[in-house]
């Protein structure tokens, strides 16, 4: 229909009539639904010996303590999952100086799991008396998870390798 | 007999060049310095395709069109009634045929071609065009079970006074008023009984227009009836945060002013999207997107990059840049369909041989000693 | 006797180019070693020059006769003492004034003096820093840069600290807890072999507070020298490390950065080593250890020899060389006209044409260097286009051998030459190329033929001039009048080919990789001026506008359109085609298009009056 009127001249074509596939606007995630006072829980995952589950209020999915880290896993929209963005933030709540986009993505170690993929920074600052960060954003299709850990520099970065463990044990939770 | 010959003899004088060329080249660079405040779709706009340029809007000039025009027909008469044929002639004979071809060639790509961004989210398909720089008035019949339907008015319509009418759309819609970049101010006065919707608190500026292209967000003022109690007067911009609709017979009608967009007879999928830098730069060495073309049930696998577009009948497809938001990656395709494609490559063929003709006809006698 | 000066002239060009050579070679190997640098790999010597351009606007310092190679050498070993020495050469009084620094004569300053004056300001630079560059004034502009290239010249000057031995471990249960020696002069890298041990003890801090207080203090000693010492991580630039594939995808890495791994292989600490023992027998002035470390590291980094190409590209200075010849010969032209004709202009001859061929050679280096067609970016048509110059100019010489040739030649080679010199100064000439422009057999086409144009078109337009200045110096010699004229003619048909097949290209190149022959963009625009000028010339003269002297005018005026379409066009930065872009090119611009106006004009009058007073003189259709 669009090539026969293009090629019988112009103008003729200013109307136009066809068909679009639906698909939802993919902006905020579904809220999470809350059954008999309970949060319908997401994901499953294996919590690590050392952490303590903590109640998970607000906007988080699961908290968790470890020692005097604290450890969250938070489920945004797209919209908040640039990375620059986050990583500098991060780095601002600890007195570290903003990274530029190739430095951020440099920074980052990529890791494959089988929830995704996702980016995982370890951010230090020893001055800082909570200067210890490990941060990961992992993407789905219509999400954004972010699992944070957060305390003194040396305890904070010495999760690293439960702190991957963690994310490795995330799946999707079933309905029976 | 012989007042023709005069008229063709003048036609085809090289003085008409002589002068036309050196207004065209007067257009050249003033549009082209004119190019830094207006953007280089509206410079050549006002400078290169029109047909009347005007000086202080009040002086007419012959337009770029026009000039190129008037080339041409110069051209026409010498080639086809003046030319001369002896041998020693023929390099130049040739080489004003290879002329009059490019400039055919110009002209129908002038009037038949088209260009647009298709934009394709990793793991993602579109079919959709997005022009540059015009807009349309897209209705999005969301009625029908598997797909929605789009009804569109562009071009003639988008302007004061025209009337939207469709035998799909149940209710009539008069253009009010068009702007071509706008932004929603808060509305100071009286509000009119008819005004509905975002009308009731707000205005829309009519803004100048941006040189970048991508920054004018076209605006659009329309009476709808037929509707009943929904009828009014609206408006609506480009980019609205929620979107207007009509509850209609069977379901809900969108309406939104937006960048003309055209189907193609195809869907694009892409696989998968790669950028490469030059190592230890940010510099972009190559971008390449690996594609799934979809059409009545057939899917075939190609790779679109940098230099290397994919030709699909009368359609090309350029990689065009990208964008990213984070973790995915999102490939923006440029889309041509151009009917006069093929003229720049045999004309510019014809001219080389011809000059080249002509120098090896010329050069001795011009380079030889002289007495 | 002629050949015997020919020889001549050859002996010394040789020993010219030969002399040089020698006393680079014995020295640095350093300035042989690899680096990866803007994308593309490139010796020590080329990273040196670099640096010091930006830092001290020359590729060596004059006032201490060093060379960029020594210079950086100096840098990386003794960077506190390289601080004090007046490196940065700021010529903007309105930056040091801000810096609250007075102005020197020489513009010579120390990065010690720079930092502390920046020191001074930094709540204004940072608040600068955010600017956007369009709203910045220029001295905000010169600022930021200064600040940046002092950013630069830190992060270079601490790429080896990792080797600096400056720590002593005196409590010798620490260090054998450690695994390291006690009472021993060690390095941040020669403690890397500890690390996991120390991370260990970092977390436990349970077992230390067993420890005895001497230990505890040394332990805290230790940590506060690792921790400070790390700061120099941020030295990622003297990428000497090379990736075990060395393909040209790969990463190459700095000493600090290979630090900044868990696990170090075996080639990488092979590697360290060396560089380790380099710098110890450096310090140590132990010259024999130093090069054989030195040679060891580079060995196993890989011979390349592209990089070897590029150290003698740098050394030879091809370009300056034939630029000397260029002149050379334009004096001896200049002589010839004064006696001794036949042998002056011999020898004229020949020097042009050995400058063309150390021009064309330096132009083959950097072909084989970059492995891409000679003209990929502004520089490197300017190189390209003043060799076209020279050749046509010795084809035309070869032809009619009345000097015209000659002349046209070595006043656009040298010219051309100069322009380019002040490009070299904006850095590194080798750039890599924008993904759009990265295309071999497009650049060998489409630039090649349209810089091929311009050149050939500046000589027709230097042939107008020369119509002008003999029809004002001797109106009455119409055949050598005629016989310009006719070259001229001649000359600007050829350049009509080359600039309408090299815009056609472009509009071929810009439809296969855009969608759209033509798309009115400035570059685009420039070169059909050009197309369109000469057309119209050709024309006008057909329709009898004008003869011999309005087209020597319009050749003249020809001029005007290449400088607007070879330069201006960047000026505009609108569209696809602003990837040369310089500032300081907007006033001399404007000074050549004046001054070739001015020429056409004045030039046009005065030739005018002569021919009319012959004109009352004798008979004879001149114009």
């Amino acid at each position: 229909m669009v090539l026969s009127s293009v090629i019988s001249g112009c103008g003729s074509d200013d109307i136009k009539i066809y068909r679009v596939p639906k698909h939802e606007d993919a902006g905020s995630p579904k809220p999470v639904q809350k059954e008999n006072g309970h949060v319908h829980r997401p994901f499953d995952y294996d919590v690590p010996s050392e952490w303590n589950e903590q109640e998970a209020s607000g906007m988080r999915l699961a908290s968790f303590k470890a020692g005097n880290v604290d450890i969250s896993l938070v489920r945004l929209g797209l919209a908040g999952g640039d990375l620059t963005q986050n990583v500098n933030r991060w780095r601002g709540q600890i007195e570290l100086s903003h990274l530029d986009q190739d430095g951020v993505l440099k920074a980052a170690e990529k890791i494959s799991v089988p929830l995704g993929n996702y980016y995982l920074w370890a951010i230090e600052n020893p001055e800082h008396s909570q200067g210890g960060m490990l941060a990961a954003i992992l993407r789905q299709k219509d999400a954004v998870l972010f699992i944070k850990a957060w305390g003194g520099p040396v305890e904070t970065l010495a999760l690293k390798s439960e702190f991957k463990e963690f994310i490795a044990s995330l799946r999707v939770h079933r309905h029976d | 007999m012989t007042e023709l010959k005069t008229w063709v003899r003048r036609l085809s004088s090289p003085s008409i060049i002589y002068y036309s060329l050196f207004w065209l080249m007067i257009l050249l660079f003033w549009g082209t310095v004119a190019q830094k405040d207006l953007g280089l779709y509206q410079a050549q706009e006002t400078f290169f395709s029109s047909w009347v340029l005007w000086l202080g809007d009040v002086v007419p000039t012959p337009g770029g069109r026009l000039t190129m025009l008037v080339i041409t027909l110069n051209l026409t008469m010498k080639l086809f009634f003046a030319s001369r044929l002896h041998w020693k002639g023929w390099g130049i004979l040739i080489t004003h045929f290879g002329a009059w071809l490019l400039m055919l060639g110009g002209l129908l790509t002038a009037y038949f071609s088209s260009e647009g961004n298709l934009v394709v989210v990793e793991g993602g398909r579109s079919n959709l065009v997005e022009d540059y720089h015009l807009n349309e008035i897209a209705f999005i019949d969301t009625r029908p079970v598997l797909e929605n339907q789009v009804i569109s008015f562009s071009g003639k319509y988008l302007r004061k006074g025209a009337e939207l009418r469709h035998p799909e759309l149940p209710f009539e819609v008069e253009v009010l008023d068009v702007m071509v970049n706008t932004t929603p101010v808060k509305k100071i006065g009286v509000v009119s009984e008819e005004e509905r919707g975002m009308a009731r608190r707000f205005d829309l500026a009519k803004l100048p227009r941006d040189p970048q292209s991508e920054r004018n967000r076209g605006g659009v003022r329309l009476r709808i009836s037929g509707l009943g109690d929904q009828d009014g007067v609206y408006a609506l911009f480009s980019g609205m945060g929620v979107p207007q609709i009509f509850n209609v017979e069977g379901g809900e009608i969108e309406i939104g002013i937006r960048r003309r967009t055209s189907p193609l007879p195809f869907e694009v999928k892409l696989i998968d999207f790669e950028r490469q830098v030059h190592p230890g730069t940010r510099m972009p060495k190559s971008f390449k997107s690996e594609v799934l073309i979809l059409r009545e049930g057939t899917k075939t696998q190609a790779t679109i990059s940098m230099n290397k577009p994919l030709r699909i009948n009368e359609y090309t497809l350029f990689q065009s840049s990208f964008s990213e938001d984070g973790i995915r990656e999102t490939s923006i395709f440029a889309v041509v369909e151009n009917h006069g494609r093929i003229f720049p490559y045999i004309s510019s063929i014809i001219i080389c041989l011809g000059i080249g003709l002509h120098l090896v006809l010329q050069l001795p006698s011009l380079i030889r000693r002289v007495g | 006797m002629r050949f015997i000066l020919f020889l001549l002239v050859l002996f010394w060009g040789y020993s010219v180019l030969w002399a040089n050579d020698e006393t680079k070679i014995n020295s640095d190997v350093f300035g042989s070693l690899t680096v990866q640098h803007d994308g593309r790999l490139k010796p020590v010597d080329t990273f040196a020059r670099n640096l010091l351009l930006n830092v001290h606007t020359a590729s060596r310092i004059s006032r201490d006769r060093m060379e960029a190679v020594d210079w950086l050498w100096a840098l990386v070993l003794y960077p506190e003492a390289s601080y004090r020495r007046k490196d940065f050469k700021v010529r903007e009084y309105e930056v040091l004034e801000a810096m609250k620094i007075q102005p020197r004569e020489d513009h010579q300053y120390s990065f010690q003096e720079l930092r502390d004056g920046v020191e001074g300001i930094r709540k204004d630079v940072e608040q600068w820093l955010t600017i956007k560059e369009e709203h910045q004034s220029l001295v905000q502009k010169h600022l930021l840069r200064l600040y940046h290239v002092m950013g630069f010249y830190y992060e270079v000057s601490r790429s080896l600290t990792l080797f600096e031995e400056d720590l002593v471990i005196k409590n010798e249960a620490l260090a054998s807890e450690l695994g390291l020696k006690a009472n021993h002069p060690l390095s941040f890298y020669l403690i890397h072999s500890a690390t996991n041990r120390i991370e260990t003890l970092m977390v436990e801090k349970m077992k230390r507070a067993d420890w005895a207080t001497d230990k505890k203090s040394a332990w805290s000693r230790l940590v506060r020298y690792l921790s400070d010492k790390g700061h120099d991580r941020l030295a990622t630039s003297l990428t000497l490390i090379s990736p075990k594939e060395k393909t040209s995808a790969s990463d190459w890495l700095s000493p600090w950065e290979v630090m900044g791994k868990q696990v170090l292989s075996s080639r990488e600490t092979s590697l360290l080593n060396d560089l380790q023992s380099w710098y110890r027998s450096r310090k140590g002035s132990d010259e024999r250890e130093a090069m054989k470390s030195l040679e060891s590291f580079r060995v196993k980094t890989g011979d390349n020899p592209r990089i070897k190409e590029e150290l003698k590209y740098n050394r030879w200075d091809l370009f300056t060389k034939s630029l000397g010849f260029y002149l050379i010969s334009l004096l001896l032209l200049m002589m010839s006209w004064l006696g001794w004709h036949k042998l002056m202009s011999a020898l004229a001859k020949v020097s042009l044409a050995f400058g063309a061929g150390l021009h064309g050679y330096g132009m083959w280096m950097r072909m084989e260097i970059m492995e891409r067609p000679p003209v990929s970016n502004l520089y490197e048509s300017i190189i390209f286009v003043g060799w076209v110059a020279v050749l046509v100019g010795l084809i035309v010489e070869l032809v009619r051998r009345n000097g015209l040739g000659c002349l046209c030649a070595t006043f656009i080679g040298s010219l051309l030459h100069f322009v380019g010199f002040n490009y070299a100064d904006d850095g590194d000439t080798m750039g890599m190329l924008v993904a759009v422009l990265d295309s071999n057999f497009w650049l060998a086409t489409h630039v090649v033929t349209i810089t091929m144009g311009y050149g050939i078109t500046a000589v027709a337009g230097l042939f107008g001039h020369i119509y002008l200045i003999r029809a004002i110096w001797k109106p009455g010699d119409q055949t050598a009048l005629n016989e310009i004229y006719k070259n001229s003619i001649g000359i600007s048909l050829v350049a009509l080919l080359f600039t309408t097949l090299g815009t056609i290209l472009g509009g071929i190149w810009a439809d296969q990789s855009w969608g759209r022959f033509w798309g009115w963009d400035p570059k685009e625009n420039g070169a059909l001026l050009i197309v369109l000028w000469l057309l119209m010339l050709l024309h006008g003269r057909l329709g009898g506008h004008f003869k011999a002297l309005g087209f020597s005018v319009g050749l003249v005026l020809a001029n005007i359109t290449v400088a607007l379409a070879w330069f201006g066009v960047n000026l505009l930065a609108v569209g696809l085609h602003n990837y040369g872009f310089t500032e300081s090119i907007a006033v001399n611009l404007c000074l050549f298009c004046g001054f070739e106006a001015l020429f056409a004009l004045v030039g046009y009058v005065w030739a005018d009056r002569r021919v009319q007073k012959m004109r009352e003189n004798s008979d004879g259709d001149l114009k």
